[in-house]
């Protein structure tokens, strides 16, 4: 990184950078006061007993110890919510990026195509939790329902403790897709038309095209999509309140889960506050490693 | 002949994969339609009841009869509708900045941004809750935020939260990210400076980009159920999310309604994707370069 | 003249002002029954502010699920209502945190506090009384007529020891192959419920949770072991059980539905029963608790606190009886079908004319709460961890509640 001093002493730079400066201005005063500042209040919070009832008493790295040493659910819960990513990620880009091909042309009915599969994503994770409940029922469900003639089931999707994490991802993917096919298909109007036109003249395969025009050009888009698809998957929280409160056997708590029962079933706001930031400091590492990976030479 | 014969079975395969897709996607959806038009009798049949015997309005009679739906409603649009316009401008100057401006501590500043989404909300609640009650000169506050109740049960107190969205800055940072570089060039060269460029070359270039941002933005604050619980105090302040937890009780759930409020509360989410989503029709080349 | 015109007319708005400086009074209350919230706003609210016009009462429905939530903030930011409602269980910690007013002193000269009778000792902690009870409810054995006759059982003579509820599963069940179509009986797969289920019969069998100086976990006596091998054996040695927890078809109840033959509800089932599935209800019947060393069962109540940080506490204690009066303790439990902790309400119509619900009442002589602990939560959450991993025969009953109280020990230590 150049210094400071580098920006500072070229006229025109240091322009740019004032500029820039007052650009970001708005969100930096903003984001002081209602992002970093909770932020730093947790991590000291994260550094004393604190049950909300009474002044917070500091204890030093005690709940760190505590968690990391002498913990077994949140071991549990941390392998969950790895496993509960490793198979959101990849199942959401693959799935979102086709749909966005898919509806990335101007036939008749394609704004209402396009409605549909976002319709997930605009559902309260309250009522989809519920018409999933009843898709996923062991005695009633549709999916079990439509099973049976095949001789397949019926299948207990959300009791079975091998079984559950799974049935959440199928959940998962099909409430997310929609909003990242979003995301996709304004990426896909981004990428200049000409580079497509100059590729159909070199007689290259819609393949050919894909791979060495669409997918290049997305790369920042996909960034974008795997950043915040980390973070957000690995604060799940809402489907495991609703659906499964962590069970079978454990086998659903996520660590967004733990977090929440640490600080508001058991008013231990500084336990909770520790697991938060060993959850921070790994999302964080995860998404540095994202950005230089795909980053590449940038 | 023949390549009309080949485009017209390319257009019934394309057909028949939307339709295919739609079904997976939207069948929990259709079956809230339809549920929330059954009588109470068929909507727990087995096996299920597709189209119910007789349709029925109750559910959505019962479900706005006894709530103050439109008051939750206007509290909703004024929240969300704030929060879209704040979002859009200050996300995207921020995120314009990140992408096509050089300056010091750029990278450093940007990921600690992105760092502070990575903290579950169950943890910063509370230090934010504090914050809003203690909010200077308001809600019989004094400068140091004693005395008063700040801006607990309040509109301003319901938006604070949503005004900015780094993941927006975010968004915008990426989609800048994949604006060809002679674009810029071409507007320097014509004497805009980087407020004009922003204002003139980018923001118009981005229309898929900020409909994204504010279908994002709405449904983020329109969905909203935590904080506006936290901070809501009166019947008064309560937006739509918290209106439809009434059907709800401890033991049984009033389905048929839950599914008539639930439709009528995501309509407004819809409305906003299909009028954002016409901005997704036309690639850059038409209205940059050629135009 | 003019002078004392301009007098008597200062005099009059100084008092007016006075007599209408109203307080606001805020208010919680746990749960969002319809039926109760239309009869709060419409009837109960303008019916006390008419009779106290020096009150502004605001009272505010918080959803179970958020409950705890909600108040932990307000709790946090210094801004908690004057009067809010919890389970019993919750008490302790809001003690040792000192959040709340001591009760005592309104209930000395409290006309109605013999009504309450027993009753008030559910908000009894360390020397004083903190929470006045609003409604209860406690888990019973629900059978049906229909089933119990067709398996040769009779209706009027249920289940009164372990041994006959043995015999009367195993009566009830029907299988195919090794598919269940009704279960004899059904426990809670885990969570609260699962510890509620089986906190009577640990009870029963003469066991406890905690030592009395709460000190220790107990639980895992012999007596704790035989209450759990008790349960896990209706599984796995009379083939009565399914490990597979009964769910309820939509909104009507797996005892409605028939894929269960006896299970431990809570009065607000029969409500739900009788709402979704009116034709089965005439064939329900509800059981008093077995009998093995004790009859013991668990009946808990939710109730009213008063925050330590109430301005006006008089002011607050007027809204507080008015919502504990018979009137309206009558009309809450109605509209939620709990249990009131009045004796007098014993005769209320609602339950005069469901039988079932007189079962209820009866049996809750029987009653005893969860233990008053400021970490309850945490135990409770640790033994129904276990309990569910006995109950999926992942651990032996023994094992379970070894670990479990090893775990509590340590919590218990710190």
């Amino acid at each position: 990184m150049r210094g400071f001093l580098y920006y500072w002493k070229n006229k025109g730079r240091r322009r740019t950078m004032l500029t820039a400066y007052l650009f970001i201005a708005p969100v930096l005063i903003y984001a002081i006061a209602f992002n970093f500042g909770p932020m730093f209040a947790s991590l000291y919070l994260s550094f004393t007993r604190y049950n909300m009832l009474t002044p917070p008493q500091f204890i030093g790295l005690a709940n760190y110890v505590r968690v990391l040493t002498d913990d077994p659910v949140f071991w549990t819960s941390l392998k969950n919510t790895a496993q509960y990513a490793l198979e959101v990620l990849p199942l959401n880009i693959a799935i979102s990026l086709g749909l966005a091909l898919l509806v990335n042309r101007a036939v008749r009915g394609i704004a209402f195509f396009r409605a549909v599969y976002y319709l997930p994503v605009v559902t309260s994770i309250i009522a989809v939790s519920m018409i999933w409940l009843w898709l996923y029922d062991y005695n009633i469900g549709l999916i079990n329902l439509i099973l049976e003639p095949f001789r397949i089931g019926p299948i207990d999707w959300l009791g079975d403790p091998r079984l559950a994490l799974h049935s959440l991802v199928i959940m998962r993917v099909w409430k997310g897709v929609g909003w990242n096919m979003v995301i996709y298909l304004a990426g896909l109007q981004g990428i200049p038309l000409y580079l497509y036109e100059a590729a159909e003249i070199d007689g290259a395969s819609p393949w050919r095209k894909f791979l060495s025009i669409t997918w290049p050009s997305l790369r920042p888009v996909t960034i974008y999509i795997l950043i915040m698809g980390t973070i957000s998957t690995f604060q799940t929280f809402g489907e495991i309140y609703a659906m499964t409160g962590g069970g079978p056997l454990d086998s659903t708590t996520t660590v967004g889960f733990l977090i929440y029962q640490r600080a508001f079933q058991y008013y231990s706001m500084g336990e909770a506050s520790t697991v938060a930031f060993i959850l921070f400091g790994i999302i964080f590492t995860l998404s540095v490693v994202n950005m230089k990976f795909f980053q590449g030479t940038e | 002949m023949s390549y009309k014969r080949h485009k017209a079975f390319q257009q019934v395969v394309i057909y028949t994969v939307l339709i295919a897709v739609s079904v997976v996607m939207g069948a929990p959806f259709l079956w809230m339609v339809l549920s929330s038009l059954k009588p109470n009798h068929e909507l727990f049949a087995y096996p299920p009841v597709w189209i119910p015997s007789t349709l029925t309005f109750e559910h959505y009679i019962n479900a706005f009869r006894y709530t103050d739906f439109s008051r939750y409603f206007l509290n909703s649009f004024i929240v969300t509708g704030v929060t879209v316009i704040s979002n859009l401008f200050f996300c995207s100057l921020a995120g314009y900045a990140f992408a096509r401006m050089d300056f010091y501590g750029k990278n450093v500043i940007f990921m600690a941004l992105l760092g502070t989404m990575m903290i579950p909300i169950h943890v910063r609640l509370v230090p934010l809750f504090i914050s809003v009650r203690r909010f200077p000169l308001a809600g019989g506050n004094n400068l140091f935020g004693q005395g008063g109740t700040g801006l607990i049960d309040t509109h301003l107190g319901l938006m604070l939260p949503h005004l900015i969205n780094i993941f927006g800055v975010f968004l915008m940072r990426q989609f800048f990210q994949s604006i060809p570089q002679e674009l810029t060039d071409a507007a320097k060269i014509d004497g805009a400076g980087e407020f004009g460029t922003y204002w003139r070359i980018f923001l118009p270039l981005s229309k898929p980009a900020l409909a994204t941002l504010s279908i994002f933005v709405f449904s983020g604050s329109w969905d909203d159920f935590l904080w506006p619980l936290v901070v809501t105090s009166s019947r008064y302040m309560r937006t739509v999310q918290l209106g439809l937890q009434i059907f709800q009780s401890q033991f049984t759930v009033n389905w048929g309604s839950l599914m008539a409020a639930t439709l009528v509360v995501t309509l407004p989410v819809i409305t906003i994707f299909i009028f954002g989503q016409k901005y997704f029709v036309q690639g850059i080349a038409t209205t940059g370069l050629k135009g | 003249m003019r002078k004392s015109v301009v007098l008597a007319l200062v005099l009059i708005l100084t008092l007016s002002a006075a007599g209408f400086a109203q307080t606001t009074i805020r208010l919680w209350f746990a749960g969002t029954p319809q039926a109760l919230m239309d009869a709060m706003y419409d009837e109960m609210v303008p019916a006390f502010e008419a009779a106290n016009p020096d009150i502004k009462l605001e009272v505010e429905f918080v959803p179970w699920s958020e409950l705890s939530t909600k108040l932990a903030t307000s709790f946090a930011a210094g801004v908690t209502p004057d009067i809010f409602m919890h389970g019993q269980a919750a008490i302790a910690e809001f003690v040792e945190s000192n959040q709340l007013l001591p009760l005592d002193e309104f209930i000395a000269d409290w006309p109605d506090k013999d009504d309450f009778g027993a009753t008030l000792g559910s908000g009894y902690y360390k020397d004083a009384t903190y929470f006045i009870p609003v409604f209860g409810a406690g888990r019973l054995l629900i059978y049906r007529a229909d089933t119990f006759k067709e398996a040769g059982l009779d209706p009027d003579n249920p289940p009164t020891t372990w041994d006959e509820l043995v015999e009367a599963a195993k009566a009830l069940t029907v299988k195919q192959g090794n598919r269940f179509i009704r279960q004899g009986i059904d426990f809670p797969a885990d969570g609260i419920d699962l510890q509620q289920v089986w906190a009577p019969f640990l009870w029963q069998a003469g066991g406890a949770f905690l030592t009395e100086d709460g000190t220790q976990a107990a639980f895992n006596s012999p007596e704790g072991v035989e209450s759990l091998q008790f349960m896990v054996d209706f599984i796995y040695t009379h083939g009565a059980s399914d490990v597979r927890t009964a769910q309820p078809v939509g909104n009507v109840s797996p005892i409605a539905a028939d894929l269960v033959g006896m299970i431990f509800e809570v009065p607000g089932v029969l409500a739900q029963i009788k709402t979704y599935s009116p034709e089965v209800y005439p064939e329900i019947r509800v059981a008093l608790p077995t009998k093995h060393v004790t009859q013991d069962t668990l009946y808990s109540f939710s109730g009213f606190m008063m925050s330590r940080h109430t301005v006006d506490k008089e002011k607050a204690w007027r809204v507080m009886s008015y919502l504990l009066s018979a009137d309206s303790l009558e009309k809450i439990n109605q509209a939620m079908a709990t249990l009131p902790p009045r004796v007098s309400l014993a005769e209320a119509e609602f339950i005069a004319e469901d039988p079932n619900l007189k079962v209820y009442v009866e049996a809750m002589q029987f009653g005893r709460g969860n233990p008053n602990h400021p970490k309850w939560v945490q135990i409770r959450d640790i033994v129904s961890r276990y309990l569910e991993r006995a109950m999926r025969g992942v651990m032996s009953p023994q094992e379970a509640l070894d670990e479990a109280a090893k775990e509590v020990n340590r919590l218990l230590a710190e």
